[in-house]
């Protein structure tokens, strides 16, 4: 029996390489804009097209940019739990606050893999916010911010006219606004 | 005051770069490396496959062999050009899709093109060149298509479907089908593809690399006494009528119907097509005196209705069921049926 190393045909292998060099700039883009963080940008970025290359069987031809930057919000989420879980473990371990931050920080420093624990930034915070949007407004507001796209083509891309577009966005930035003052950021 | 506007403008407007490391290291995971699925999916396979020591080699050795020629096999089954002056020239996978593009005075995105379908990537060079200036009124644009038969088809409906209704009515679309050795003729010649097979096709005259769409329609149809359009209609392969082949399952109290789609392309069809489900008491009542369960229209290039599921009663039991496909020029065609007994 013949076994192949590779899940992609040569013609699906060569497509992707070109995808790779179309979107490359985009989604490092994606990747930098969500992660806000050099190196964790260049891990999701590596593992946006490693879940390409094992899903691929799964893309209907129809928009690869899209279903690219679906892989990537999806893999940042998942990276985003696994912090969460270990944040919790950190927590249930260390009742001494500074202990578990000189815990956190010694990770993040020697582990070039590790992953993001706290966001403690505004932005991250942010970012944590709209995950938590219904997707009507996650997804507009996401694709304008995060994916530089243009109304047109984000009315094109959900199939709904461009004042709705507009309307979602300003919704979501609403109830982000509010959420974010009461997280104290002013 | 948290000012939203500011921190997602600030988002919006980070522009950074990949490095060409981190360029480099997603090509070779997707050339080179196994993917952590497949990694799982091998290590799943050494488990409970055993080959001898005997086969083993052979067996390396022949997959190392194939992996080689298939990574070397081009992408490309076909080539297009589209002819507006300026002209442009794409290469296109199996699935239809543009794998490249050359370099053009047309300035275009390249994502605009590439990892499209022919017809949408087709329809943006229309709507790039008219925003540019190069499409004036009644506009000939002139679409070669190059490769084997089963691969050199476009749908030039679909290509018009994607533009807005007045740029439709500004240009003449036409379409040339070629084969992979006029393209490479037409190559040597110096000359864009669809330009040098209509000039072979249609003219008395020799090739010549400088003229323009329009000025070699004005040569043919002064050579020909016939408008080119005329001329390239003539000149179309026929449509090859098919309807759908009509399978059925029971599902407890249903009958659900099913047929596989039909490759439009393939049948050089490009238009809106009705299926028309229909029942009758006899095989020859079909065609001549059906009764009407479901109508279904679509484009040729839409997604197509494949199932339809029918509640068996007293009504519905014991007739026979086909599909006739509809044309829109008028040809009716029912290809196969299904009998649906008496519940008893």
């Amino acid at each position: 029996m013949i076994l192949f190393l590779y899940a992609l045909t040569p013609d699906q292998q060569q497509s992707v390489v070109e995808y790779v060099e179309l979107y490359c700039k985009d989604l490092y883009n994606f990747a930098y804009r969500l992660t806000l963080n050099k190196t964790e940008a260049e891990d999701l970025f590596q593992q946006t097209w490693v879940k390409v290359v094992d899903k691929y069987d799964q893309y209907k031809i129809d928009n690869f940019k899209g279903w690219l930057y679906k892989i990537c919000s999806n893999q940042f989420k998942d990276n985003y739990r696994k912090n969460a879980r270990y944040k919790k473990l950190v927590k249930d371990d260390f009742s001494d606050s500074d202990t578990k931050d000189f815990v956190i920080n010694t990770s993040r420093s020697e582990d070039s893999t590790y992953i993001k624990v706290e966001l403690r930034d505004k932005k991250q915070m942010m970012l944590e916010k709209i995950y938590d949007l219904p997707e009507k407004q996650r997804e507009p507001i996401l694709m304008f911010y995060y994916q530089s796209m243009k109304y047109e083509d984000i009315a094109d891309a959900l199939s709904v006219p461009v004042g709705t577009v507009r309307s979602r966005i300003n919704t979501a930035k609403k109830t982000l606004k509010i959420q974010m003052e009461g997280e104290s950021y002013v | 005051m948290f000012d939203i506007d500011k921190a997602l403008d600030e988002i919006r407007s980070i522009d950074v770069s990949p490095s060409s490391t981190q360029i480099d290291k997603a090509k070779q995971t997707v050339l080179h490396e196994e993917s952590e699925l497949d990694a799982r999916r091998k290590a799943k396979r050494k488990r409970t496959v055993r080959i001898s020591h005997f086969l083993a080699i052979p067996a390396a050795a022949a997959a190392m062999f194939i992996l080689l020629i298939r990574l070397a096999v081009p992408t490309p089954v076909s080539y297009y050009s589209v002819d507006i002056n300026p002209n442009i020239q794409m290469a296109v996978d199996q699935n239809g899709i543009v794998c490249s593009i050359e370099e053009s005075d047309l300035e275009i995105a390249k994502d605009e093109i590439v990892g499209q379908s022919i017809e949408y990537a087709i329809s943006n060079i229309i709507i790039t060149a008219q925003d540019t200036g190069y499409i004036k009124d009644n506009e000939n644009v002139l679409i070669g298509c190059f490769g084997e038969d089963e691969y050199n088809n476009i749908s030039k409906n679909q290509v018009r479907a994607y533009l807005s209704t007045s740029l439709r009515e500004d240009i003449v679309l036409m379409s040339i089908h070629g084969s992979l050795e006029e393209w490479e003729n037409a190559d040597k010649e110096d000359m864009s593809a669809g330009l040098y097979t209509l000039h072979t096709l249609y003219s008395n005259m020799m090739p010549d690399q400088d003229i323009t769409l329009d000025g070699l329609i004005t040569l043919i149809e002064n050579e020909q006494n016939k408008d080119v359009q005329t001329l390239l209609e003539e000149n179309k392969e026929p449509i090859h009528y098919k309807a759908p082949q009509l399978t059925y399952t029971l599902d407890g109290d249903n009958a659900v119907f099913a047929w596989e789609p039909i490759d439009f392309k393939k049948i050089n069809y490009d238009g809106d097509i009705t299926y028309q489900l229909v029942s009758a008491e006899s095989k020859q009542d079909l065609l001549q005196n059906p009764t009407t369960v479901s109508t279904h229209t679509f484009a040729s290039w839409d997604e197509q209705p494949t199932d339809y599921t029918l509640a068996i009663d007293g009504n519905t039991a014991g007739r026979y069921y086909g599909i006739i496909a509809h044309y829109d020029d008028g040809k009716r065609v029912v290809d196969s049926f299904a009998e649906i007994g008496n519940a008893n």
